[in-house]
């Protein structure tokens, strides 16, 4: 009690160095705990529901893929022929058009799950009631469970909501509950705003190549994930004995569901960002051990003293610890109210399917988290101090005049040693964040083969009890573009029933006629797209060879594919592809290569695609219900969404355009994550480069300090003014070297990293290395520069007589 | 012995007066200070603490600048100068000598006796060659390896010597070199300066001790700042009978 005491006493008579002690720790510890708080919901805490550690992901694996979804009759076996699982369900993500009276049409995003998902996420309806097994089946399932965002937004948190009716979809369905916030799982989910019973439907029993079902379960009690595997692996081989056709090489696979909801360079990222969180805390740590040291050896006659009077080494070592534990709490608090700030600030810019804000609390296991941080940091920056200062021998220091123990070779060589670990960590500080912000730059100028540039797009989904089958469908998209072409200022109007965004949706394989039989499951795979006519001069997607689809196309005409170029030369090398014929495997009908584009490069996607072959379908041949409207216009393109809106409107009343808005600003809202992560990392840079630079600054002034009489030593023997600049600078120089020698292959490792998690991102190269030596070697010669010019001034009469 | 000097001054000082300004009290440290020291002389300033006498020595170093009157040093008047010329000047014609001998503890014997020269811009073999010789003279050439730490106090004396007479200075301004010495140590290093005077250097060395003054041919006396006594000393009294 009585060193807690001592603390306080003598950090109030240093007010100065506490502030700065507190302020650089705490900002430090923000930073750590920030991207902690970050990691924590993202990657520990993904999933917020009871015993979440038994609730798993079912996949079925390709040679391509490990994460396809299941065919329904598959997943069908698999639920009756397991007996790991307390419950298993089936569900998709899922969107429907909500008409409310008198209001138009809104698209809304959902679940569409068995009734099962309640159980196997361990949460129940807090008003009404669970879907029944009934409800499962055709005919039965006009029941809708709302979110509890949902109920709160729409129906203002009504309680009499249960019973009431809602129109989806132009159908009337039964709200028969209303789930708890604690349903909401934005990062397993997305924003879900109700969920729907999936039915099966009595084809679906027989549907083996046509894989959307993607499967939930909760183990039971007992049973292991590797024990599941094994039940799932013999599943998956008598399928593929049973049905070798339609099963081939693919397996069945296990997989927790934190894991999967979240994509491999999405938790890299956020890894990396915490410890390059913790090297600014390090960086922090590392001056504040250099400021404790100066202190140590301006109290190494009190040591002396106190060794003198019989002190054990634990009781010279203690009150400079307990005095680094209180500057590590008092940092630890603020680091905390920083942290909650900044997290506030990161949670507004977040987007979670592309909405943007996100609420990252400071938790008990953040706090634990920023405590630990804290108290780890007071002990890396007091130990040493308080150990070299409990070194002191008595006889040296109690002498006039002595300089210590402290300020001896042991001190010396621990603070080059801490100054050369800044410089190599702000090198890797430095060199990941500008290597992330060349990388986002040029990723979001690079060429995607396509512009991204004057297209309006929205999307639009055709119930699926109204537009019940393909000429109905037909006949919207028809007229739906031949009116949306009309539009004054559009050039180009095109539908697809997706965009190369993120991710053409589909893949499938394919097998081209007259080569040689691939084993089932090893064919290539290929991103594929349904579009009209006009995709191609609307996206400007460049033609190689042989013609787009024709307007005149028909259904029943001749079935025609357009392939990228990579598909032409992978199946067909150094042949004219025009006029050959392909399949895919989930389906008989062959298809006519009519012609050739490049390849549409994913605009958002930092992930290595798992296939870069694509194949184009005429919509005509086969028609889709949800449909993403592109528009090439000389206008600015989200003018253009009353107008779209209305169009759509006079077709079908009940059709919401959800997300109208220009591509370049949609790509720009799923670009933002991105955006954020290199605005934290150059926070991260500066922060370390600032804490760096004024260490190395407060390390070459206490050299020079200590040298006053050197100095003036050398000066009374004819220094000039730049000899003793030279001196001090080639003092800095030396620790500027070996710092950076040791900080470039931790820069390279960490670049390494980053190129793993970001494979589509070009990262800079030994340019930007060299950028990044000159700027923090000019950064350190400032901070060495101020001493040696402070030290070049020295009086060397005043330097002689500090003597 | 030669004790003679050739007659040509070397160091003249016309009312050189230096005023130290604290808290806008004003501090005569020298007042109208007039002195001549010819080349080849061996000087001794003594006066009791607080007198001047460091002050004096620093402005004799170019350490130091007057407030007012005119320093001629090799007949070049040094008192307006910059500080780089200044410094130039110190590096080539004046050798100090510290009571506390100021060796720089980073560097070797060798090292510190080479730094003056490294400072002048002289080529390595040059170098080489007036370092060796100094530390021939002062009999530590034995030792040019070792660390100031490693040496005895006389030993690290006679190397501040050895690096004062490594530039040829013109003169050797010495501040109490006997001062953190026992007597032993102190006969030894006044011997040495005393061989130097009788090889031609020219010494200025500020002492409050008697015994030691008595070493120098001519003794000036400061008190509060002014000479009060210039003096043959005893030992050359005796000589000259």
């Amino acid at each position: 009690m009585s060193n807690l005491r001592l603390a306080f006493r003598t950090l109030s008579k240093s007010p100065g160095f506490a502030i700065v002690a507190m302020l650089t720790l705490g900002l430090g510890i923000a930073l750590s705990t920030s991207a902690f708080s970050l990691a924590n919901i993202f990657l520990l805490r993904t999933v917020p529901y009871p015993n979440s550690d038994r609730i798993v992901r079912l996949f079925r694996t390709t040679p391509q893929t490990r994460n396809a979804p299941m065919a329904p009759a598959n997943a069908l076996d698999v639920r009756t022929a397991s007996t790991s699982y307390a419950s298993l369900a089936f569900f998709y993500q899922d969107a429907a058009s909500l008409a409310e009276p008198g209001q138009p049409a809104q698209q809304v995003f959902g679940l569409t799950a068995s009734p099962a998902i309640f159980s196997v996420l361990g949460v129940q309806p807090f008003l009404g009631r669970s879907f029944t097994p009934k409800e499962e089946q055709p005919g039965k399932s006009k029941v809708i469970i709302l979110a509890h965002r949902t109920w709160m937004r729409r129906f203002g948190g009504d309680p009499s909501v249960v019973n009431q009716q809602l129109r989806l979809d132009g159908d009337t369905y039964t709200i028969v509950g209303v789930l708890p916030a604690s349903f909401d799982a934005p990062l397993v989910w997305g924003k879900v705003e109700f969920v729907r019973p999936l039915t099966i439907e009595k084809h679906f029993l027989t549907l083996r190549n046509n894989a959307w079902f993607n499967t939930v379960a909760r183990l039971k009690e007992g049973v292991g994930p590797g024990q599941a595997q094994g039940e799932l692996n013999t599943i998956a081989s008598r399928l593929a004995k049973d049905f070798p056709q339609d099963i081939g090489a693919d397996g069945l696979r296990i997989t927790d569901l934190a894991s999967a909801s979240m994509d491999d360079t999405t938790r890299i990222i956020l890894w990396l960002m915490v410890a390059l969180s913790g090297m600014v805390l390090l960086i922090a740590c590392a001056n504040l051990a250099s400021l404790q040291l100066a202190r140590a050896f301006g109290r190494s006659r009190e040591y002396a003293l106190r060794s003198a009077l019989g002190a054990g080494r634990g009781n010279l070592m203690a009150p400079l610890l307990v005095e680094s534990l209180v500057l590590a709490l008092g940092g630890g608090a603020l680091g905390i109210l920083l942290a909650a700030w900044s997290n506030e600030l990161i949670g507004r810019n977040v987007n979670i399917g592309s909405e943007p804000g996100f609420a990252i609390p400071i938790d008990g296991h953040v706090l634990v988290f920023a405590l630990l941080v804290a108290l780890i940091s007071g002990l890396a920056f007091g130990l040493a101090p308080a150990w070299l200062a409990s070194r002191t021998p008595a006889s040296e220091s109690l002498k006039e005049g002595s300089r210590g123990s402290t300020a001896g070779p042991s001190s010396q060589r621990l603070k080059a040693a801490l100054i050369i670990g800044e410089i190599a960590a702000a090198l890797v500080l430095v060199g990941v964040a500008t290597s992330f912000g060349v990388a986002v730059k040029k990723f979001l100028h690079r060429d995607v083969g396509w512009n991204t540039e004057g297209l309006f797009t929205g999307n639009i989904a055709l119930p699926w009890n109204r537009y019940t089958d393909d000429a109905r469908c037909r006949d919207f998209h028809r007229t739906l573009l031949d009116r949306l072409s009309a539009l004054p200022g559009v050039d180009h109007a095109a539908l697809a029933d997706s965009l190369p965004v993120y991710a053409y949706n589909i893949r499938r394989n394919l097998v081209a006629a007259g080569q040689a039989p691939v084993p089932r499951g090893q064919e290539p795979l290929a991103q594929t797209a349904a579009v009209s006519p006009d995709y191609f001069a609307t996206l400007q997607i460049p033609l190689e060879q042989g013609r787009f689809f024709a307007a005149s196309l028909k259904p029943e005409g001749p079935a025609e594919v357009v392939v990228n170029a990579a598909l032409a030369r992978r199946m067909w090398p150094g042949e004219n592809p025009i006029g050959k014929r392909l399949r895919f495997v989930d389906n008989n009908q062959w298809l006519e290569v009519v012609g050739v584009v490049g390849e549409a490069r994913m605009a958002v996607n930092l992930s290595e695609p798992d296939t870069h072959l694509q194949a184009y379908r005429p919509l005509v041949q086969e028609p889709k219900h949800y449909l993403a409207i592109v528009l090439r216009t000389s206008l600015s393109p989200e003018s253009l969404a009353p107008a779209v809106r209305q169009i759509v409107a006079a077709l079908d009343a009940d059709m919401p355009v959800a997300q109208p808005a220009s591509l370049r600003t949609w790509i720009e809202v799923n670009l933002a994550n991105l955006n954020l992560v290199a605005a934290n990392l150059a926070t991260f840079a500066f922060m370390g480069l600032l804490i760096s630079a004024l260490g190395l600054y407060g390390v070459i002034s206490q050299l020079t300090m200590q040298r006053t009489r050197d100095i003036g030593v050398r000066m009374a023997l004819g220094a000039q003014y730049g000899d003793i600049i030279g001196l001090i600078l080639h003092e800095g120089a030396t620790l500027l070297a070996i710092g950076l020698v040791v900080g470039v292959p931790a820069y390279f490792a960490a670049n390494f990293v980053l190129h793993r998690a970001m494979p589509e991102m070009a990262l800079p190269g030994w340019w930007l290395l060299g950028v990044n030596l000159v700027a923090l070697s000019a950064v350190a010669f400032t901070a060495c520069w101020l001493p040696a010019r402070r030290a070049a001034r020295t009086d060397p009469v005043v330097a002689l007589r500090a003597e | 012995m030669n004790t003679e000097t050739n007659g040509q001054s070397l160091i003249k000082l016309e009312g050189v007066t230096k005023v130290f300004l604290t808290d806008e009290v004003e501090t005569h440290a020298l007042s109208g200070i007039h002195l001549d020291i010819l080349k080849g002389e061996y000087v001794s300033i003594a006066g009791p603490s607080g007198c001047g006498k460091s002050t004096l020595l620093s402005i004799l170093g170019l350490l130091d600048t007057p407030t007012d009157g005119q320093y001629v040093l090799n007949s070049r008047p040094v008192q307006g100068l910059s500080l780089a010329e200044r410094a130039r000047i110190r590096n080539r014609e004046i050798g100090f000598i510290f009571q506390s001998f100021n060796l720089i503890g980073d560097l070797t014997v060798y090292e510190n006796v080479d730094l003056p020269l490294t400072y002048r811009g002289m080529p390595a073999a040059e170098r080489k060659q007036r370092v060796n010789e100094a530390l021939e003279k002062v009999g530590m050439a034995h030792r040019a390896k070792h660390l100031p730490s490693q040496l005895s106090g006389g030993q690290q004396q006679r190397v501040a010597v050895a690096r004062a007479l490594a530039g040829y200075p013109s003169v050797l301004l010495a501040d109490e070199p006997t001062g953190n010495l026992d007597s032993k140590n102190g006969d030894a290093v006044m011997e040495l300066l005393e061989n130097l005077h009788k090889t031609g250097s020219t010494i200025v060395m500020v002492t409050h001790d008697h015994r030691f003054a008595r070493h120098a041919v001519r003794s000036v006396h400061l008190f509060d700042g002014r000479v009060v006594e210039e003096s043959a000393t005893t030992k050359e009294a005796e000589m000259s009978l």
